[in-house]
């Protein structure tokens, strides 16, 4: 009796030192700063010549490509790990196209996770996959550095066209329909006859081809002659008569 | 003191100086003409084609043309008269006679205020253009008859319309010039 009194004061401690411990590891003790080489190795695990290496083709890639690959080398449990991911991902790759790989060689275990603009074009899984595929072998044979350089060389491969996926789609070409077609004609009609009618009010107004003159009123008045009050004689007569041929000629 | 216009008898064709209610040399009034040639036929607008000499088409264009110049000249009236007159009828006369008598112009344009223009085309071989008091000031008795040249080929042709057609465009011209020139 005295015993299950006991279990039942410390199960409750036990859970909630669980859940504290599940929060600290969450949460993350300071993260550490984006490393310039592109690969956070606290633990050496990763062969100095192969991590140099591997260091150039991911600063090269990134150079070419904008699209920055860092990779972080430890030993953690795959809860830890998923939950680490996501907070590197967060420090590190704020702004642009990048991915966080954290690759955990001892439980052979690794997460990849897109910033936050890459997600809208690669999904974490696939990209998640596609790196351990490529490590797999590596793996196996206990090489963790050629485990590493073969999966980033697949990540590489995979995001090295993120470019041309970047590239906005090609628009539509712009179809009326048909109301938008009848608002069009109706519209292209009131211009037409906005334009002509101005164009007939210039013309009318410019006279250009029908202009009128106006005679200068007489000052004296006209000397009367023969009796005619309207005209006074001032005519030109012209004789037009073919010529009468001869009859003998 | 206006410049008197010298006129020349529509009859004897000798100059006129001053008012003269008949010609000095041959007598002939407009009195004298009433007798001569009776009622003034009956006007038919612009184009006064009693025999029918015109077709309808060119009846038409005519007068559009006729129009035009109405247009280009707001106060005058050119009218066109065709006939086919005994050769012994003079065609001074006559046309003189007709300016005066055919009902074609408006009451008030009389005198000084007369701007009109007749073109009496006469099929058996002669034409005559006169013009009112209004535009003795303007146009010249030499102008008249570079108008009449104008369409006399056509008319040597028979082409009557062309002819007229002609007289309409030279005289368009020529008033137009000295309209600009007065200007």
């Amino acid at each position: 009796m005295k015993q299950r009194r006991v279990f039942s004061f410390v199960r409750p401690l036990l859970l909630l030192f669980s859940a504290g411990a599940s929060l600290h590891l969450s949460l993350g003790a300071d993260l550490p700063l984006a490393p310039p080489n592109h690969i956070y190795d606290p633990d050496f695990l990763l062969s100095s010549k192969g991590s140099a290496e591997l260091s150039r083709t991911l600063v090269s890639f990134e150079q070419n490509s904008d699209v920055a690959i860092n990779l972080a080398v430890y030993t953690a449990t795959p809860r830890v790990l998923g939950e680490t991911a996501q907070d590197l991902n967060e420090a590190w790759n704020q702004t642009g196209y990048g991915v966080v790989v954290v690759f955990a060689p001892r439980p052979r275990e690794s997460r990849v996770v897109p910033s936050p603009e890459l997600s809208l074009l690669e999904d974490a899984d696939h990209l998640s996959a596609t790196f351990r595929d490529a490590a797999a072998p590596g793996l196996a044979q206990g090489d963790y550095t050629t485990a590493a350089a073969a999966g980033v060389e697949a990540l590489m491969k995979r995001l090295g066209d993120i470019e041309n996926r970047l590239a906005p789609p090609p628009k539509p070409a712009w179809r009326p329909t048909r109301r938008e077609m009848i608002l069009i004609g109706a519209g292209l009609a009131l211009g037409a006859l906005t334009f002509l009618w101005i164009a007939a009010r210039i013309w009318r107004t410019a006279n250009l081809f029908d202009h009128s003159y106006r005679f200068a009123e007489p000052t004296a008045p006209a000397t009367l002659r023969f009796g005619g009050r309207r005209c006074g004689g001032r005519m030109a007569t012209s004789e037009f008569r073919a010529p009468l041929k001869s009859k003998d000629a | 003191m206006a410049e008197e216009i010298i006129a020349k008898c529509p009859s004897c064709r000798r100059p006129v100086n001053g008012p003269a209610p008949s010609c000095p040399h041959c007598h002939v009034s407009l009195r004298k003409l009433d007798l001569k040639f009776g009622v003034a036929p009956k006007h038919l607008g612009s184009i006064t084609d009693h025999e029918q000499i015109l077709t309808s088409a060119e009846r038409r264009r005519l007068t559009t043309l006729l129009a035009l110049f109405q247009r280009r000249f707001p106060q005058t009236t050119f009218e066109v008269v065709i006939a086919e007159s005994p050769a012994s009828v003079s065609i001074g006369e006559y046309t003189f006679w007709l300016a005066n008598r055919m009902r074609f112009s408006a009451i008030e344009a009389k005198g000084e205020r007369n701007f009109d223009l007749l073109l009496v085309v006469n099929t058996t071989g002669e034409s005559g253009l006169s013009a009112g008091y209004g535009l003795e000031n303007l146009i010249a008795e030499e102008d008249l008859h570079t108008v009449l040249e104008a369409g006399r080929p056509a008319f040597v042709g028979k082409r009557w319309a062309e002819g007229i057609e002609r007289c309409v465009q030279s005289l368009l011209e020529r008033l137009r010039d000295l309209c600009r020139k007065e200007k």
